[in-house]
């Protein structure tokens, strides 16, 4: 049955069904346990390099829906499940995700036993590289142990160029790190005036626009392997303008204020994590993506303090800025896929820019 | 001085001719158990005789046996002074119980406080009006309604709402009037004739949801307010079937995660406006091209999808929602071994599709009655876990006929009956469709005529093709891999190749086409979590580990049907409450979702598998049970099962109850122990006449008879003289009929059916399956049997048999032993 097969760095070899591009590709290996929207979560570039396995054993049911991307030009590297549905049924039935993954030259193998590979993933000590081959010989591990993934993610995600995304509102500068389009979606419903910048815009740049409040996009990969630079703007730009950031734009918030991350084996990804909101106790679910994690102790408390946690992994989920109207959260508040209980949060975002408006 | 345990009443259910009670039961002793073990004593009422849980000392301090009515609940009350009172077991029925005794005054006069669903809430679930106010004010999608009273106003409502629109007349003349209506003539005539009707002269004219996606949406809510969603479950069928007609599938397969989100936002606000600390129930009603979705339907109850959902998704509801009564927050709860810290406010996640199939008691439907509709018409229902929904689904229809797959009646259908079966939905629809498929119609023209989306029909053409395959190339390998991947019952791979069952699975055993086991627990794999569940499928990694203690392997009744209801359930239940305590390891292999037995304070190992040869087998071959119990009227698996010599094989009595002794004399029966040495009497009882038959049948018995000294004589002459009739150790029910002339004669010597069991071991006070256990198997150490030398009834009682016809619209339905669905049972204590 096995025309495809996918191997991990650590030996092993997983049997079986191609489906999408029929390449040859190379990725770090992540499960993520979301049962719903795998479209949003393969067109999320946070994926970036990497090959995501579904735990959930269906997808594709619907196709492909033209109001749901996350971004225009997906960035996995390629997708894990034990089935594929061959089929359009939304509104438009236009596109299977069979069709959309091989025009985007992203390779899938389906009829694999993903709760196997999960198990693997999970109880490995680092993350494993993993690689979709014809067939699994030693050339093909050669291969695999021979691939350098590039440590320069945002670079490779990010615009190269400003654009905006006009609106009647409050001006909203999002810095690009792997841009997600539910963020824009979230600032369109709250008709913010939008202009989107590469990842190493720099303060001077960002606050020549005069904007009302500055977004953190998420994206993929190590914080720590971003320029100081980065770092800089984010230090010069809290200081002056509400700034809110989310999962990549949160590492890097904290990081820019004195804390450090660390990486995480197993990545998390999912939904399903209770995450209390430490003023209230109140739990929530969200959305997650992370392979890097912000330890308590690891936090500057002269500078931030804590907002969310994750009562799972123990993990610093959200910060918010002692001095200036600066918070950050770890998980995606604008879901797409996943729970809209955090959603509030962009209302704070736009609170925290008219009260600075009135000023 | 002694600490004072707080009381609580448990408000159990009414035995139901539609099976809601026995449903009920799983989680009455979850919850009971759960409220137990903090420290509580706890009481539950219920005169469902099948009811294991008030059996359980582990879970019911005392259990009361009479009917749930406000006047013995307000008694109850009286009598015990409970500080709490669960209202949320009893259903429906429950609900209007207790909002009768909140009226009486006597929860306040005794400061009684409702757990789970405050009084504001029961109210408003009793009338729907209210609760649709409450749903409007706190604008939740509900579908369009209005009153009008004349022809151009219902107009202007249906210009608005479109087409279809139900018309029905307000306070009628004589008979409701009700239509759905298409375009303008239909309409207008049903207008006029409404209008008409209408003793008021004003119809409502509401919005037809008949065709759109029925979701429904589990919540789990703690007092401070705590919310998570447990599982999202979405209808094969669209509305207009009953959602119990239904099957259901979890994680919801075509829906978009932006509909969700939707939902389940909505789901979380109702859950909070109400107030309820547990389970509550929302179901939708999703227009997906108009992009809009309707709330149809509120349940803050624990139900049969709550089970369903316990078993799905291996997250433990009854445990959990018994420490939110007790007052527990989710972030608090600490689950028991198996669990990680913080596993009862983790939202279940699953890498398994789950399934539930209704199950119709076809031999009493017929004709316009085997039409589905808003009436529910099934009985029981079985679930079916597999890693894709074609397995999944195959597991559960297969679940103890795999050849029906074949197709052979359907081929026979012309046409037309086909196209008319398509359109109109009917029992057994499931084969009508795969029919249709095979037959060539498209996905999508099926969809247009069924409702039923698309996707659906593609998975399944998958299994049709290669059921297709399988016919033209026998004994191909390939082949029997994809399709055993698919979750082809071998059984129609064996008959669409004209081989055995037996060649199937060496062929299988011979390419290594094994069976793999998963654990069905909520974490899709991320936490190490031990849940000892299983589902099995044909996949790389088996994670089912064996015990070396020893062990007893119970293979259960299935899902409830007539004749048996949770009668088998409840015998199994008490047999593996005696196992559990002589220290084997049980091991359960069932498929009824609400099946009492699967429950983890029963079985120390889990499988949800159907209960055919092929799933048994496999799973005896890895288990090597010292003990393998099955239901006798499996001859079927007693005949195909290839057991090892070191597993003893013990038939239980009789599960069907199948006694054809009716007489127009009256009758008594005796029911009888012997343990191989020795006959002991355990009671005799009479039966009533049927006023509707004139006959005397078991279904309606009392306890104790009044004999005449010359007429015990008899009977006890009787008794021995049947003494040579009964060989094996067991349980007897010896049938006595009164002749015209006053003599007493034997009318037949028959297994004491598993209905009159359970009865007598509540009345008798005596744990007759336990003992049946004990002189069946002849290794448990002997009991003391005092109690069996001289048993008395606790009081005097009546049992009553209850029938499904009048729920099913059944005309002249038979109401004898074959057909009996549940029962109730009264106690009259001795000294009244």
């Amino acid at each position: 049955m096995a025309d495809r097969y996918l191997i991990l760095e650590d030996g092993s070899v997983f049997p079986g069904t191609g489906f999408g591009a029929p390449a040859v590709t190379f990725g770090e290996m992540v499960f993520t346990t979301v049962m719903t929207g795998y479209q949003e979560v393969i067109t999320n570039q946070v994926y970036h390099n990497q090959i995501v396995v579904f735990t959930t054993p269906d997808i594709g049911n619907y196709g492909i829906d033209r109001n749901i991307y996350e971004s225009i030009v997906p960035t996995i590297k390629g997708v894990v499940v034990r089935n594929i549905a061959n089929v359009s049924t939304n509104k438009q039935r236009r596109l299977t995700l069979d069709r959309y993954l091989n025009s985007m030259n992203i390779p899938g193998i389906a009829n694999v036993d993903t709760r196997a590979l999960t198990h693997r993933l999970r109880d490995a000590r680092k993350i494993l590289k993993g690689s979709i081959v014809p067939v699994p010989d030693e050339h093909a591990f050669d291969q695999l142990q021979a691939t350098v993934l590039t440590n320069q993610q945002v670079a490779q995600v990010s615009t190269p160029k400003p654009f905006p995304n006009p609106d009647v509102g409050l001006s909203v500068v999002v810095v690009d790190f792997g841009l997600k389009n539910g963020i824009l979606r979230e600032l369109s419903r709250r008709k913010c005036n939008v202009t989107v910048l590469p990842y190493n815009a720099t303060a001077e740049e960002i606050l020549r626009l005069d904007p009302d409040g500055v977004v953190l996009s998420s994206g993929p990969g190590n914080p720590a392997s971003l320029r100081a630079s980065v770092l800089q703007m984010i230090r010069e730009v809290e200081a002056k303008v509400p700034l809110f950031g989310i999962g990549l734009g949160h590492e890097l918030f904290a990081v820019a204020n004195g804390c450090s991350v660390k990486p995480i084996v197993p990545e998390h990804s999912g939904m399903n994590h209770p995450i209390k909101e430490v003023i209230t106790g109140h739990i929530v679910y969200a959305t997650q993506n992370q392979g890097y994690i912000l330890t308590h102790d690891a936090v500057d408390r002269s500078q931030l303090y804590v907002t969310y946690v994750d009562l799972l992994d123990g993990s610093v989920q959200g910060l918010r800025h002692r001095d200036y109207a600066a918070f950050s959260v770890q998980f995606f508040p604008d879901g797409a896929p996943g729970p809209d209980e955090t959603n509030g949060l962009f209302d704070e975002f736009m609170d925290a820019m008219r009260v600075r408006e009135g000023r | 001085m002694t600490e004072q345990k707080d009381y609580v009443l448990i408000v159990g259910t009414e035995s139901d001719t539609l099976q809601h009670g026995d449903e009920q039961d799983t989680l009455t002793l979850e919850i009971a158990a759960s409220m137990k073990k903090r420290g509580f004593t706890t009481v539950l009422i219920s005169s469902n005789p099948f009811s294991f849980s008030l059996d359980a000392q582990m879970a019911v301090d005392h259990a009361e046996i009479v009917p749930v009515t406000s006047t013995n609940v307000e008694n109850l009350i009286e009598q015990y002074h409970p500080k709490y009172v669960v209202p949320t077991l009893g259903g429906r029925h429950g609900f209007e119980v207790m909002q009768e005794v909140a009226e009486s005054g006597v929860l306040q006069k005794n400061n009684v406080e409702l757990l789970g669903s405050p009084l504001s809430t029961i109210r408003q679930i009793n009338n729907p009006v209210m609760l649709s106010r409450t749903l409007h004010l706190m604008d939740a999608p509900m579908k369009k309604i209005a009153t009008v009273d004349n022809y151009q106003a219902a107009d202007d409502i249906v210009s608005q709402i479109g087409y279809p629109a139900i018309i029905r007349s307000i306070m009628p003349k004589t008979s409701s009037f009700w239509r759905i209506v298409h375009d303008k003539s239909e309409m207008h005539e049903a207008v006029t004739i409404g209008l008409q009707r209408s003793r008021a002269g004003q119809i409502l004219v509401q919005q037809s949801l008949a065709g759109l996606k029925e979701i429904e949406v589990i919540v789990l809510r703690d007092a401070s307010g705590t919310m998570m969603q447990l599982a999202m479950i979405e209808d094969i069928d669209p509305i207009g079937t009953h959602a119990g007609d239904s099957v259901a599938v979890t994680p919801t397969q075509t829906l978009l995660d932006r509909e969700i989100q939707d939902m389940r936002d909505t789901a979380f606000a109702i859950t909070r406006k109400l107030r309820v600390v547990g389970i509550n129930h929302v179901q939708f009603a999703l227009d997906e091209d108009k992009e809009q979705f309707y709330v149809i339907k509120n349940s803050p109850y624990l139900d049969r999808m709550s089970t369903f959902v316990s078993r799905a998704t291996g997250y433990p509801v009854g445990t959990v929602v018994g420490q939110l009564y007790a007052g527990m927050n989710l972030v608090d709860i600490h689950l028991d071994h198996g669990y990680y810290r913080h596993a009862a406010v983790t939202e279940p996640t699953m890498d398994r599709i789950a399934v539930r199939v209704p199950v119709w008691p076809s031999s009493i439907l017929h004709g316009k009655n085997r039409l589905l509709s808003t009436q529910k018409k099934s009985l029981g229902s079985v679930i079916g876990i597999g890693r894709s929904l074609v397995e999944a689904l195959c597991k559960a229809v297969s679940f103890d006929r795999g050849e029906d797959l074949r197709l052979q009646k359907e081929r026979e259908l012309s046409e037309d009956d086909l196209i008319s079966g398509l359109i109109h939905p009917q029992i057994g629809r499931f084969y009508l469709l795969m029919e249709a498929l095979r037959r060539g119609y498209s996905p999508d023209e099926l969809s247009e005529m069924t409702k039923i989306d698309e996707y659906y029909f593609v998975e399944l053409r998958k299994m049709l093709r290669i059921v297709a395959a399988l016919n033209n190339q026998p004994g191909d390998e390939d082949l029997l891999q994809q399709a055993k991947y698919l979750g082809i019952p071998d059984k129609l791979i064996a008959s669409l190749w004209g081989i055995g069952e037996g060649r199937v699975a060496a062929l299988r055993h011979n390419n290594g086409i094994n069976r793999t086991y998963k654990m069905v627990e909520p974490t899709g794999g991320e936490f190490g979590t031990d849940v000892e569940t299983y589902y099995s499928t044909f996949e790389m990694e088996d994670e089912s580990k064996v015990e070396d203690s020893p062990s007893v392997m119970i293979v259960g009744t299935g899902p409830f049907r007539l004749g048996i209801g949770s009668a088998g359930d409840y015998f199994y239940a008490a047999v593996m409450a005696k196992l559990r305590h002589y220290g084997y390891h049980i091991i359960v292999v069932n498929n009824n979702p609400s099946s009492v037995i699967l429950s983890p304070l029963l079985a120390h190992k889990r499988y949800i598998e159907p209960l055919i040869a092929e799933n048994i087998q496999s799973i005896v071959g890895i288990e090597h049970p010292d003990y393998l119990l099955i239901p006798s009227s499996r001859e079927d698996l007693i005949d195909q099962l290839d057991v090892n010599d070191e597993t003893h094989l013990l038939v239980m009595p009789i599960d069907r109850n199948t006694r054809s002794i009716n007489s127009h004399l009256p009758l008594y029966n005796c029911d009888l122990l012997y343990d191989g040495n020795q006959l002991f009497k355990l009671a005799v009882t009479a039966d009533y006449q049927s006023p509707i038959n004139l006959n005397y049948q078991a279904t309606h018995q009392y306890l104790p008879v009044e004999l005449t000294d010359p007429d015990k004589a008899q009977v006890d002459r009787l008794i021995d003289q049947c003494g040579s009739l009964i060989t094996k150790p067991g349980l007897y029910q010896l049938v006595l009929a009164v002749q015209q002339d006053g003599t007493i004669q034997r009318e037949g010597v028959l297994p004491l059916p598993l209905s009159d069991v359970a009865f007598l071991s509540k009345v008798l006070n005596i744990d007759l399956p336990g003992l049946y256990c004990q002189i069946a198997t002849n290794v448990l150490d002997a009991e003391p049997q005092t109690k069996v030398e001289n048993p008395r009834p606790i009081a005097r009682a009546v049992y009553q048999a209850q029938f499904p016809f009048q729920a099913l619209r059944v005309q002249n339905g038979q109401l004898n032993v074959k057909n009996v669905m549940g029962a109730t049972m009264f106690l009259f204590p001795n000294d009244q």
